[in-house]
């Protein structure tokens, strides 16, 4: 239904398609992944009208199309849905559905009708909210719900799905996936993009891998396992992802945390760790991970408790009060919050230590020698380290973030999602960095989602639910069902 | 695994983007200097055109470093009249009360910095603890600071009592023997000049030599990051208004040196206007996190040459607004263009 | 590294560029161009024309559009003259114009200040390089102009300030309109000021100034009118004034209790005179035209190279008599094809 020959898009930076053939078919769930800068965004934003091709065609049911603007493919019925959802957080459900094309009547916005017509199109995505709502109160998931429902009502032929379960969680993964199998059967193509291969092999009827802007395979879904699809990804072997644990010397807690709160997130939370340990802190979306965390690093107000360093009690109010005390918070956002995007990958690492750099004036020399040993320490793949770190990948633009903290000579490190939106090969070098700063004698708090990521590496596990701590984890007892229990309080959904 | 290191090149539009308004002043120059010889490159004009737009050469130069921190200050002109005002009435105080010129002229030049510097750290109080948006913060100031000198001067001028020390900060400055504008009259390189110099090196060291300056550029392009980076974005703003409120004190005594007298209502009118113009112009993004001084300093330097070549030319002043406003959407498209696909 | 060549590059070009321009300039030196002195015919000295700059303000007054009027019609009563004119609206950009007549090379100038104070520095640079500076109305603080011209402002205050006593009977409440300050305005007002002190049944409720300004004068007698019930007249000191203080006090629906005495003699003010308009019952003359004479004696001064002949009997300082304008007299001073 939907092809490409010879695809080419060259930036500035980087060629980023590089002669790419593919295609997709009438009400399939087409699967592609690639490593970070495989192209597939690239190539999706083509296929939306974001981007004009360099060289190339699309042809679409045969017929050659040239998008010049997103509009002109939703006209023709292809429609994507961002990792960054496009929706206004001001406007209600409905506003947003019908965003830039509203219904008139007699030149007056008729709100009936697209109330009615939302009613309409929630009920096809089984959303449990009213079309009234106001979109920022909503959860992500509810938010690319609304973004689905968008699609269709324009009568949608092929929906691009770009990353949608990284802000999910499994119960709403589910029901994402139910929606799928609806829209395949009204005979909606899916193009799915994702970096997380169970899900791909249990959703797509085929899976294509693509590798540094060419097509490298498309396989059908029972030739997918996991393995040879990372495989074919990365064009390497890879080892087993997970370093092996080493057990950390046993001694006094460098950091004890007793009956933290924080106000509307953590109620109640008490921890301890000790020097070489890695911590990790489970919990579903809004149980008060990140907020703690930023209690304890300084970046959030405590409303109650203690935060002890070697035993003794620490004030700490600003984030510059954890650095003080050798603690390194690592943001979950590192677009947001991790690292300022303008800035060159220099200027982002030393950041947060520029009283070691100034004597009192910035020494340049001696900055550029630290950075250099940092990117060579980490391997961030970085072209120029005086160029702005917006270019790098997700994987590198980790590695800068997590660089910066290290720079501060930590003691505690915590960090928040590191591998979220990462690729296999930048995660296995950031799993081998957590387990070597940990085995010098670096404490770790790792917070994630991904539970085989806890598991794999964590020491121990602590899962909060609602703001409290629920359970802690060690050892044999360290399973996804248990996780899972202490985290929501019910049973898992078995993985199909 | 190996360290890729790719040697970037960089590309034609990139280029244009960066030093784009270096290459308009570099023609904006030749054009002058084919069109009119005999004017233009006269080494008087060349002087003129540097001591007139040095007070608001030294407003932009404060100004970049608010726009780069991400804020912007509408209140500098109205500052430079209330704080020269402040200054020759010290001044005049001084004398009539049977001061020596000296330390009279010494403590207004005192009062007028110091001044200077209280009030942009007023604005940047109000605008940290107060967290009044910069914009509306400035425009108070704006219209407030204007309103006192008004006040202090009951609308109409003050007349500086020193006729020789203080119009000689005005017209003083470095001889030139080999430059003559008449026998044995040497053209100065005036102090304005060289304080407009001064400050635009000494603001070029701060941004890119000290933790301030690289602080300043944090907060600007992303002030979340700023935070979780432990920098004290308050005191790195309050910083960057009260440089500003410095800035407006040199300029502010340049300039009433300059006339030997404070027209209430007219010293510095419109001047914050034509310092961000030049900011503009020079590249800095309004967006914050990126910008350098000398690019501004380029910016006030085309800026000036284009009054100068509507004046040279009889163009009627009430058409340089118009074609200052031409430049800036130019200055702007030019640099959008490069910066998106 | 390319940053650093790009930027070098441009500074050679710069300073080549300027370098350039000293060699033009030291090398012209050798042929002076003072104004004085040396053989020639017409307006030509040196065997170069003569050129003079003409810096006035904007029109942001009546008055001020119609010194350019004069001033454009004494310019075009000497083509053979290279004239340079230009109007500005501030003293920043009045003085930006006079340094740029003198990188021209100007033999002389005719300046009308926009503000007496600033531009004097200015005016004694002029002076000192020998440029023949004529000074019109407002003038400098310092005396370093070859020839002052102005109305008699003295004469101004005076003569409106008896009128004014002697139709109020030696009593009333009034208050007063000050104008841009300069010299001119010190001298009327200070003028004034001592007839109504003399007079103490006259009350002078306040003392503002109007910028010579229609709207400005307007927005101050609003005010005024509103902190005093009860004023019999309004000493206005120019015409534009006296229409938007007019205007001020019809809104306030007390024409019939006050009457106005302007100055400057513009066309209009003077028909109300001469209809007997009762809220103006006199004017009195102050002619824009004085920026023609200054004109016309600066290119007569210098032409035929004669100027040191002529500075052994030009008079430096020369004063306008104003006059009272009442209905008698009025038709006397009326010219209605005057743009003022």
């Amino acid at each position: 239904m939907l092809e490409v020959r010879g695809l080419t898009k060259v930036f500035p930076a980087t060629r980023a398609l590089d002669g790419l053939d593919l295609a997709f078919e009438k009400g399939e769930v087409h699967g592609v992944i690639g490593e970070n800068g495989a192209g597939k965004s690239t190539l999706m934003k083509i296929l939306s009208g974001i981007y004009e091709p360099t060289e190339g065609s699309v042809l679409l049911d045969g017929q050659e199309v040239r998008f010049r603007k997103p509009g002109d493919a939703m006209a023709k019925g292809i429609v994507m849905i961002h990792q960054e959802l496009n929706l206004v957080d001001d406007l209600s459900v409905a506003e947003n559905i019908f965003l830039g094309r509203e219904r008139t009547a007699k030149g007056l916005l008729d709100r009936a009708a697209m109330r009615e017509a939302a009613v309409e199109l929630l009920k096809q995505v089984a959303a449990p909210f009213s079309p009234d709502t106001r979109l920022g109160d909503l959860s992500l998931a509810a938010k690319q719900l609304v973004e689905i429902a968008k699609a269709i009502s324009y009568d949608a032929r092929l929906i691009i799905m770009d990353e949608p379960t990284a802000v999910l969680s499994d119960r709403e993964t589910s029901a994402l996936f139910e929606l799928i199998a609806r829209l395949k059967e009204r005979g909606v193509t899916v193009v799915y993009i994702s970096h997380i291969l169970s899900e791909l092999t249990r959703v797509c009827d085929r899976i294509t891998v693509m590798r540094d802007g060419r097509f490298v395979a498309t396989l059908p879904k029972a030739e997918a396992s996991p393995a040879w699809l990372a495989r074919l990804m990365v064009g390497r072997e890879l080892e087993d992802i997970y370093p092996p644990k080493t057990v950390p010397p046993a001694g006094d807690p460098v950091l004890t945390v007793k009956g933290l709160a924080v106000a509307d997130w953590v109620e109640d939370v008490s921890l301890s760790l000790r020097k070489g340990e890695i911590l990790g802190l489970a919990g579903l979306v809004g149980s008060g991970r990140t907020e703690a965390a930023e209690a304890i690093a300084g970046v959030r107000r405590r409303a109650a408790g203690t935060i002890e360093r070697d035993g003794e009690v620490r004030r700490i109010r600003r984030v510059a009060d954890g650095i003080r005390d050798r603690i390194a918070y690592v943001s979950e956002d590192r677009k947001g919050c991790g690292l300022v995007l303008a800035m060159d990958t220099e200027e982002n690492i030393t950041l947060a230590n520029l009283r070691n750099y100034a004597r009192p004036v910035i020494q340049r020399k001696r900055e550029r020698a630290v950075v250099e040993d940092w990117v060579k320490q980490l391997n961030i793949r970085v072209g120029d380290v005086r160029s702005p770190v917006v270019n790098l990948s997700g994987g590198n633009q980790q590695k800068v973030a997590v660089a910066k903290w290290l720079d501060t000579k930590p003691e505690v490190l915590i960090l928040d999602e590191p591998t979220r939106g990462i690729d296999v090969g930048s995660k296995q070098e950031i799993y081998a960095l957590i387990h070597r700063l940990a085995s010098e004698g670096l404490a770790c708090l790792l917070i994630s989602s991904e539970m085989q990521e806890l598991i794999g590496l964590c020491h121990r596990i602590v899962v909060l639910r609602e703001g409290r701590v629920m359970g802690e984890l060690e050892g044999d007892e360290m399973t996804e069902e248990k996780i899972m229990y202490l985290a929501a309080g019910v049973e898992p959904e078995v993985a199909a | 695994m190996s360290v890729a290191v790719e040697r970037k090149r960089m590309p034609r539009g990139l280029i244009l983007q960066t030093y784009g308004a270096l290459v308009a002043l570099l023609i904006l120059f030749i054009g002058n200097a084919i069109w009119q010889p005999d004017l233009f490159l006269q080494p008087e004009n060349i002087r003129n055109l540097l001591n007139q737009n040095a007070a608001v050469g030294i407003l932009a130069v404060g100004m970049t470093l608010v726009i780069i921190s991400g804020g912007i200050d509408l209140s500098v002109g109205s500052m430079m009249a209330l704080i020269a005002a402040l200054a020759l009435l010290t001044i005049n105080k001084s004398m009539t009360g049977g001061g020596a010129e000296s330390s009279a002229v010494g403590m207004g030049v005192l009062a007028c910095i110091a001044a200077g510097i209280g009030l942009g750290f007023v604005n940047g109080l109000v605008i940290t603890l107060g967290r009044i948006a910069p914009f509306i913060a400035t425009l108070v100031g704006l219209v407030a600071f204007r309103s006192v000198a008004l006040a202090l001067a009951e609308g109409g001028e003050i007349r500086s009592a020193s006729s020789n020390l203080f119009p000689a900060i005005g017209d003083g400055g470095i001889p030139l023997p080999f430059l003559e504008i008449a026998p044995n009259r040497p053209l100065v390189l005036t102090w304005n000049i060289l304080l407009f110099i001064a400050i635009a090196l000494l603001a070029s060291f701060l941004l890119n030599r000290t933790r301030y300056g690289r602080h300043a550029i944090a907060v600007g392009a992303n002030e979340r990051a700023a935070i979780y980076s432990g920098i004290n974005t308050n005191r790195v703003k309050v910083i960057t208004y009260t440089l500003m409120g410095f800035c407006a004190a040199v300029a502010a005594i340049g300039e009433s040196a300059r006339m030997n007298a404070v027209s209430s209502a007219q010293l510095g009118l419109y001047y914050e206007l034509d310092a961000i113009a030049a900011v503009v112009i020079g590249g800095t993004s309004m967006n914050g996190g990126r910008g350098r001084i000398w690019g501004t300093v380029v910016g006030v330097l085309i800026l000036g040459i284009i009054t100068n070549m509507l004046v040279v030319s009889g163009v009627s002043a009430y058409w340089q607004g118009f074609v200052k406003g031409v430049i800036i959407l130019l200055a702007v498209l030019i640099q959008r263009g490069q910066s998106d696909r | 590294m390319k940053r650093r060549f790009v930027h070098l590059a441009v500074l050679a070009a710069l300073t080549v560029g300027v370098m350039s321009g000293c060699q033009k300039t030291t090398a012209g030196q050798s042929g002076s161009t003072t104004a004085a002195g040396g053989s020639g015919s017409g307006t030509t000295v040196n065997g170069k024309k003569l050129k003079i700059g003409v810096s006035v303000p904007a029109a942001d007054h009546g008055w001020t559009a119609g010194v350019i009027y004069w001033a454009k019609e004494a310019m075009a009563m000497h083509p053979d003259v290279e004239w340079v004119f230009s109007p500005a609206q501030t003293p920043a950009k009045q003085i930006s114009d006079i340094e740029t007549m003198m990188v021209k090379k100007v033999d002389a100038l005719v300046v009308l200040a926009t503000e007496s104070a600033p531009l004097t520095p200015t005016a004694e640079d002029a002076a000192s390089r020998g440029i023949f500076l004529v000074n019109v109305d407002r003038g400098f603080l310092k005396p370093v102009a070859n020839l002052f011209i102005e109305g008699d402002n003295v004469a101004f205050g005076r003569k409106s300030a008896e009128f004014m006593v002697q139709k109020l009977g030696g009593k009333g409440k009034i208050v007063v309109l000050e104008g841009i300050p300069s010299t001119v305005n010190t001298d009327r007002v200070k003028a004034a000021d001592a007839v109504f002190k003399a007079n103490p049944g006259i009350e002078v409720l306040a003392s503002q100034s109007g910028m010579w300004n229609r709207q400005k004068a307007m927005e101050v007698m609003q005010t005024l009118l509103l902190k005093h019930p009860e004023i019999d007249a309004v000493w206005a000191s120019d015409d534009d004034m006296a229409l938007g203080a007019e205007k001020a006090i019809r809104e306030a629906n007390r024409q019939d209790k006050i009457w106005m005495l302007g100055g400057a003699g513009m066309k209009d003010v003077i028909k109300k005179v001469m209809d007997g308009d009762k809220m103006y019952p006199a004017d009195v003359t102050y002619p824009p035209s004085m920026i023609a004479t200054g004109i016309h004696m600066a290119v007569s001064a210098l032409r035929d190279g004669q100027l040191d002949k002529v500075k052994q009997f030009l008079p430096k300082h020369m004063k306008i008599d104003v006059e009272l304008v009442t209905p008698e007299n009025a038709k006397d001073h009326y010219f209605p094809n005057s743009v003022y």
